[in-house]
């Protein structure tokens, strides 16, 4: 039986064998960092940081972006990288914010298909993503029900 | 774009077929359907670089083709889903797991 999703603020207080736990973590602490005044680098450090703690590693080519009247708009969201960089984020700006980890290697490949990533050696691999609006109350998650 | 993200999620949260056993060209089925109740159209229609809209396969991602069905004894499905409404875009994605899962790469 699949395991659904968690819909609850900081993921689903679950630990799951594989890199989904983490990546759900990070999705969430990715999302506390969209503040008015704070730097997008802000955001790829925090998934990073979960991520990574937990033992596994972001995807380094597949990361998060702008959205709005396009699917994939600038700016480019990486899932890593150090704090305090890239543009400031201001009231109206929207992101999907999406951590991508394997439990090895985090190159990834695209399939024949042209949707369907695969990681490189095959290794197990988790993807969580939100659209999330900064708003003059703050952060609003647009995709959660 | 908070509409375009709502049905983004309420199809999502539809998905949770996602199970050992499905074919994958169900749950496109079932996506297809839910979107035109909701009479929105998803990027796979719009944009020729995403033929598809949903990833789903074992070990993280694995196309095969459309009739693969979901292993039994283990796997992973990650329906990734964006829509278009009104001129603006949603986009989200989850990860779904079942069986026994090992916590190095590797069958």
């Amino acid at each position: 039986m699949g395991m659904p999703p968690s819909r609850g603020r900081g993921g689903s207080g679950r630990k799951s064998p594989g890199p989904d736990y983490a990546t759900e973590e990070s999705l969430y602490a990715g999302i506390a960092k969209v503040k008015a005044g704070q730097r997008l680098s802000d955001i790829s450090h925090a998934v990073q940081t979960v991520v990574e703690g937990a033992g596994f590693g972001s995807s380094g080519s597949l990361w998060g972006h702008g959205i709005g009247r396009s699917l994939h708009e600038d700016p480019q969201i990486p899932n890593f990288g150090p704090p305090d960089r890239g543009p400031t984020m201001q009231v109206g700006m929207t992101f999907a914010i999406e951590p991508m980890t394997s439990m090895g290697s985090w190159q990834v490949r695209i399939l024949q298909d042209g949707w369907t990533a695969i990681t490189q050696d095959g290794s197990c691999a988790a993807h969580f993503e939100h659209s999330v609006a900064l708003t003059e109350n703050g952060v609003l998650i647009l995709s959660r029900l | 774009m908070e509409v375009a993200n709502r049905i983004v999620a309420e199809i999502l949260g539809g998905e949770r077929k996602v199970q050992p056993g499905i074919e994958t060209r169900e749950l496109d089925e079932l996506a297809e359907e839910m979107c035109r109740q909701r009479r929105v159209k998803p990027p796979s229609k719009a944009i020729a670089a995403i033929p598809g809209h949903l990833r789903v396969g074992e070990r993280g991602g694995g196309p095969r083709d459309s009739r693969t069905a979901l292993p039994q004894s283990r796997g992973r499905g990650e329906p990734g889903f964006g829509v278009k409404y009104e001129g603006y875009y949603g986009d989200a994605a989850i990860t779904w797991a079942w069986g026994k899962w090992a916590k190095k790469p590797g069958p």
